[in-house]
Parts: C-alpha cells; structure tokens; sequence
C-alpha cells in the first residue's frame, strides 16, 4: 500500500479498517467502478455483491446507462458503478461515451476490469487501457468455466506478475467469487505495464502527459480520439505534426502495441490451446434449426404462458380469501358506515383485487428473468432476425419488443441500443401495442370470466396480436418517417444456467417495482371512483356512474355499452391493471353486505387457503398445470352477466392497444419530444378501436 | 482499439459485417459503429459493387454482393 493513489482510495481503506470499524468515527465510504466488454457479466458481479437486482441478461447492450448499488463490504459502505459495455475507452457509441466520463468523475474510485476469459487477448487491451489512467485496478477473470469448456485453461497467479494488479477467477455461481473479488479489492494498487510503443510515440507521450489528465490521454490525444485538453492543444498539435513528418500513424502504431502487448499477457496466462466445440453451437444446431425454431418459439411461449396460470392460480384464489376474511373483519369491527364503506369497497376490493394478481406477475418475471438469463431470449432474437430485416429493422430490434411483455418503458429505454435514430423511434412507437404484464392481470380476469377452457390460449392470442399490430406499426412507420433500411443481427451468447437466486430476486424486484411504481396510482385512482361512485346525483345515479353512460355511447359499437366496463376504461388509462379495481368496484364493491368474521375464524380460514394454495401449486406442477384453471370469484360472475363472449374479447384487444400508460408516455416524450408523445396517443387509440370494432363484428 | 486491430487484420481480404461478426465473435452492432470509426479515419472502405453491371458479370451466379456490403482494408 505504498502508491499514495492506493491509500486515498477508500476500498483500500475499508481493507485497513477491517474488523476496527467500531473505533472509526466516521463511516468510509468507497466506490468501485466496473468495467468490462459488452455481455460480460458486471451487472451479474454486482448483483452478487451487493444483493442487489440490476438489470440483467444474457446478450450485449443490457446495460445502456450507468447505474450503481450500494452495499457495506467489512465496514466500508462502497457504491458499485456498473457501467455499459465498452471495447475501448474513447467510445464509439451513446452507450460507450458515458464510460470515460463516469471514470472520470470518480477520480477516487477503484476500477475493477471484469474480463471475459473466453476472449482474453482482446479483453486484456481494455485491461491495459486502464492501467494507462494510472488508477487502482483490479482484474476479475470471468466466464472462466465457459472458457474450460472451450479447452482454455488460465493462470491467472501468472497474469497477476505479468500486469503488476489483483487478477482473480470468478467462478460461474458468482457469490463465492464475490468473497474472491473483496479480497483481492484490497490489493488494489496502479501498474505500469511496459507496452513497446514505437521510440517516437513514447517520446511524444513523454512531452505531452504533463499538460493532461493521464498516460492514456497522452496517448488518446496523440490518436485523435479525444478533444485536446485545455492548454494542451499547441503541444498536441506539434506533436502530431511531428509523427505526421516522420510517417508514423499514432492510431494504429498505439493500437498495434497494445494488441501485441495484450496477445502476449494473454499467451503467458493460458495453459492449454487445444479448443473443443462450444457447447452451445450443438443445442443451437436444433433450437436455431429453420422449421424447428420458430415451432419452438411459439411452443415456449404457450408453455410460458400456460406455467404462468397453473402455477398462480392457486395463489390469486388465496388472495380472493385474505380479501374475504379482511372483508369479514372490517364488517365486524363498529365503524361509521362511510369508513366501512372505503375500507371494504376501495381498499379491500378495489385495490385488493388488482393485489391479487400479484402472483401472475411474479410467476411471469421468474420466467422471463429465466429465459434472460438463460441465453433464450438472445434465440429468440435470432429466430426473429429475418422477420426484423422484411421491415428493415436489425435484428436486435426484436429485443426491447421481448422486453415489453415485461414493462414497455425499460423496452424503450432499450431502444437506445439501436444505432439509427429513426429506428428508434420507430420501435418505441410501436411497443405500446404489445401486452406489458400490467394487462395481463386484467386479461386473466377477463379470460377467466370468459373462455375459463381456453384462458391461456386467448392470453397468448393476445400477446401475439401484440406483436403483430407492433410488428405491422413498424412496417408502417418505415413508409411514413422513409427511415433508411438497417440491418445487423443479434449475437449469439453460450447458453449459461442462472442461479435460481438471481431469477428468484429479480422476480422479487421487478414484482416490488411493480407494486411500488403501480401502488399510488392504483390506491389514488380506486379512491377517487369510490368517491365519485359516493357522490349521488338527483337522478339517483352516482357521478361516476353519469360521466361513464355519457361515454358509453362512444363504446357500443365495440359492444361494450355497460357503463360499468366504460368505466373502467377511463382510468385505465393511467395504468392499466386500474381496469380491475375499477371494475371490482362497480361491479362488486359495497354491493353486498359482508358477513362479520371473528379474528381467529379469519385466522383459521386462511392458515387451511395456505395451505391449499401450496397444494394446488405442486399438483400443477407436478400434474403438468392439472391445478386449478379457473379465478373463481364473484367479480368474474358478474362480469359474464354484462358482457357478451364477443365484448368481452373486444375489450381486452382495446385494452390492449388503447393509449399507453402515463409511464410509458413519459418514458416517450423524455425520448423522442411531446410531438411523438401525442402521436402515439392518437394512433394507439385510433387503431384500439377498429381492432375492436373488428373483433366484435367477426367473433362468431 | 484491440477490435481496430482485429478488424482490420480481417479486412485484408473483404467480409461482410456478419461473417467479420462469426470471425471474431463480437455483435453486428459493435462492428458496424467500429467499421463506421475506421471509415472516418479512411482505415477501411466499402466495396463498391455496379448493380447495373451484374446483369452482364460472369460471375453473377456465385456472387452475393448485392446481398450484403462488403467491407476492406483502405
């Protein structure tokens, strides 16, 4: 710990301080910042350090801002920096631009350079980039399991001599690497790699590094892949005028040196060069196959589907009994009858209700957050590369049109990965037309109440009609904006098997998300209807009641003249799973009078729902999804007597298509501008109606 | 700047931007932006191709450059 550099940082610090942190008055803080090529993997680390749910997935471009986490590592509180994917330093995209700065900006902070084992060599010239800025660097070694498979064995004790920091090998189940990493945080130290830049290179670097930040700006500035400082501009320019004179290209001559120095530490780390197949290339010869992929695509996602509703189905009927016995309960209790009223009606079946359908969610996320991971999703990607390039898309378009099944506005914000910006802007309008997993709940309801034999296969109709009308959107929009035609195909990454923790907590996160992003609104939209549902006009109708009849003749051509059902359009355009709330309350809620139940008769009934519901989970599972099939509930009773089959299906595909969320419509306009916000209003409503109108007129 | 190297090492003989990809194992993506940077920098050059010859090429049955650009070494 002699290098000063190596002392003022405060993972060094929280080293020093291990197992004293009770006689520190302060508490040291840290940060490490990691960087690495795409698709390697630093989200993950980071998710293993600090049990943290980062966005994750197997394919390059997950990562397309900077985020961080937080966590105490032996009495230090350290901030992790994950930032995107970069080959180099000086960037050559939105995404990669952000790395040099962000470095820049934690001029205290601890770099820890994730590496891909499989591709050492070229990994290692971004390994020998950053030892150039002259920071405190350590070398994480990963996909090394990947890379044994491939018959490349690493040394990484003989790395660790030959570039003077910290190397060490994570294994694949990240945790017990993470122990690896913290340890070999406090070895942090800068190096000074000897790379044999050509004699007038090294001089010049020499008469240029006083007047910037670093060796590596020396030499960036040298390469003309950077502005030239402040005050360094005359010497940079003389500089280059110099080499100019003697025919050297500073560009390629530093990059020749780095790439030779990298190939060299690469040779010395590797014990083995025999190379066997990838894994993976023999399971993609099948997956991949041209008449068999595209069976199996459609196959998993039924299956997907079909898993979603066998195994939360136990789990939303458990939930219609907490709403039951919490209803029981407020009705025992000697409250005025307006606070009984909001309590049983707003809050326990009109916010109850959307709750319950938690489980579907969370079912949904564990295997999306599986086929993430897995590598899947990148194949299904592939499998849509020709679809993508017949509408002049690239290839990995098709990624942020998979990620909206999850939530439309982090798809947009993955739109950024798209080089064109007319590309852009033509998948982010047409995202809003596939199904996020905030109407599924409303499409289970509805499927439930209607075609119980057929929910899933109605679901999957849905989503599928999602990605049709998207897929069609932007075949559109390529006519009307005459966006020059793109191509590039999503990459392949190995096949690797997530832990189940990380699918479990990112499941986890994105259902907390969920509840935490959609909660205020749904308990804020649900009051104001129960209130607008309290207020009583001389005709004896409710307001809200008078303002959804006025709307309702707008609705009847799609069949959907029940005011209560209009009614829950209206705020649904806030959020969409409000639709539910909404109709638990007009249809159900403070209807009927709830009989009173003592606590411990609740208590009873829910401990034996429990139980049935854990039951009725492994029977599915076991069973193949023979658990139950159908949301028994009066809701869905009650919604069969107001609608016909035909309405029904008319309202899920308005409901589907209809204006996008208010998120949604943030995440557009901080996008694209107002102008594009409005557009989408506009079009996703307009085409929302003559698609229902169409359903409801063809549906025999 | 180790994928400048690698690229252009390729590109001593032309390559489309998907069979540079298979070579070196790195997305379309990342190569597209790559090749753009050493376009600038008049590194590389697209191989142009005359459709209108094509019809009259010998080797019009074999050849798929009107299929996907081609790229190589300035």
């Amino acid at each position: 710990m002699s290098c000063p550099r190596c002392d003022a940082n405060g993972a060094s610090a929280g080293a020093q301080d291990r197992g004293t942190a009770a006689v520190v008055p302060h508490e040291t803080t840290a940060t490490w910042c990691l960087v690495g090529t795409p698709n390697v993997g630093k989200s993950s680390l980071i998710n293993a350090i600090a049990g943290s749910q980062l966005q994750v997935g197997n394919w390059s471009g997950t990562t397309v801002e900077v985020a961080s986490a937080t966590t105490r590592i032996r009495g230090t509180r350290v901030e992790l920096v994950d930032l995107p994917g970069a080959y180099a330093l000086a960037g050559t995209s939105s995404e990669e631009d952000v790395v040099l700065p962000a470095l820049m900006a934690h001029p205290e902070a601890l770099i820890v350079n994730v590496v891909d084992a499989t591709h050492l060599a070229r990994d290692l010239t971004l390994t020998l980039e950053l030892t150039e800025l002259g920071r405190p660097l350590v070398v994480a070694l990963n996909l090394v399991e990947q890379a044994a498979d491939r018959g490349v064995g690493l040394d990484p004790a003989a790395l660790e001599a030959a570039l003077g920091v910290p190397v060490v090998a994570l294994p694949d189940h990240r945790r017990h690497g993470a122990g690896k990493l913290v340890d070999a945080a406090e070895r942090a130290r800068t190096t000074a790699t000897a790379i044999a830049y050509p004699e007038v290179i090294a001089d010049a670097v020499a008469r240029l590094a006083p007047h910037v930040a670093s060796r590596w700006h020396a030499l960036a500035t040298l390469a003309a892949e950077v502005p030239d400082a402040a005050g360094a501009h005359a010497v940079a320019a003389t500089e280059r005028a110099t080499l100019d004179a003697a025919g050297v290209d500073p560009f390629l001559a530093i990059a020749e040196a780095r790439h030779r120095a990298a190939v060299a530490l690469a040779t010395g780390a590797t014990l083995e060069h025999e190379r066997r197949a990838d894994p993976s290339e023999r399971v993609d010869r099948i997956v991949l196959h041209p008449v068999v992929g595209p069976l199996a695509l459609v196959a998993g996602l039924a299956l997907t589907f079909h898993l979603t509703f066998a195994v939360s189905t136990p789990w939303i009927d458990f939930f219609g009994l907490v709403q039951e016995v919490a209803a029981g309960w407020v009705a025992a209790l000697p409250l005025p009858a307006l606070v009984a009223s909001f309590l049983s009606g707003a809050l326990i079946e009109g916010v109850g209700t959307v709750v319950s359908f938690l489980p579907v969610l969370f079912v949904l996320y564990v295997l999306l957050g599986f086929l993430e991971n897995a590598g899947i999703l990148a194949r299904v990607a592939y499998l849509a590369d020709g679809l993508m390039r017949a509408i002049g898309l690239p290839g990995r378009a098709i990624l942020p049109m998979v990620l909206s099944i999850g939530c439309t506005v982090p798809a947009i914000q993955a739109t950024r990965t798209l080089e064109e910006r007319g590309d852009r802007l033509r998948v982010a309008l047409a995202l809003p037309s596939i199904s996020c997993s905030a109407r599924l709940p409303v499409f289970v309801l509805m499927a439930a109440a209607f075609v119980p034999a057929y929910a899933a296969v109605v679901v999957t109709g849905l989503y599928l009609l999602g990605f049709v009308v998207a897929i069609a959107s932007a075949l559109l929009f390529r006519r009307v904006l005459r966006t020059p035609e793109s191509s590039g195909a999503m990459e392949l990454p190995s096949y690797r098997w997530p832990p189940a923790s990380l699918v479990l907590r990112l499941a986890w996160a994105r259902t907390r998300a969920f509840l935490q992003s959609a909660g205020g609104p749904i308990l804020l939209v649900v009051s104001a209807i129960w209130l607008l549902l309290e207020v009583t006009l001389p005709s004896g109708a409710s307001l809200f009641e008078a303002v959804a009849r006025t709307l309702a003749p707008l609705f009847a051509p799609l069949g959907l003249g029940d005011w209560r059902i209009v009614g829950a359009l209206i705020p649904a355009a806030v959020a969409k799973e409000v639709a539910i709330g909404s109709m638990a309350l007009t249809f159900v809620g403070g209807g009927d009078a709830t009989a009173p139940l003592g606590f411990l008769a609740g208590l009873g009934a829910l401990g034996v729902g429990l139980l049935e519901a854990a039951r009725d989970t492994l029977t599915s599972l076991w069973g193949f999804g023979g658990g139950g099939d159908e949301v028994d509930s009066v809701l869905t009773a009650r919604l069969s007597g107001a609608l016909t089959t035909a309405g029904a299906m008319a309202f899920m595909v308005f409901l589907l298509l209809y204006v996008p969320c208010i998120a949604t419509l943030a995440a557009l306009r901080k996008a694209f501008g107002t102008r594009w916000m409005a557009f989408s209003i506009l079009y996703q409503t307009t085409i929302a109606y003559l698609l229902a109108w169409g359903v409801y007129a063809l549906w025999p | 700047m180790a994928l400048s190297v690698e690229v252009l090492r390729e590109l001593a003989v032309p390559a489309t931007v998907g069979e540079l990809a298979r070579r070196l194992e790195v997305p379309e993506v990342h190569l597209q932006r790559e090749l753009a940077r050493l376009e600038r920098r008049g590194y590389v050059r697209r191989l142009a191709c005359a459709p209108t010859a094509c019809g009259w090429c010998a080797l019009r049955a074999t050849c798929d450059a009107t299929a996907a650009e081609r790229w190589l070494r300035a």
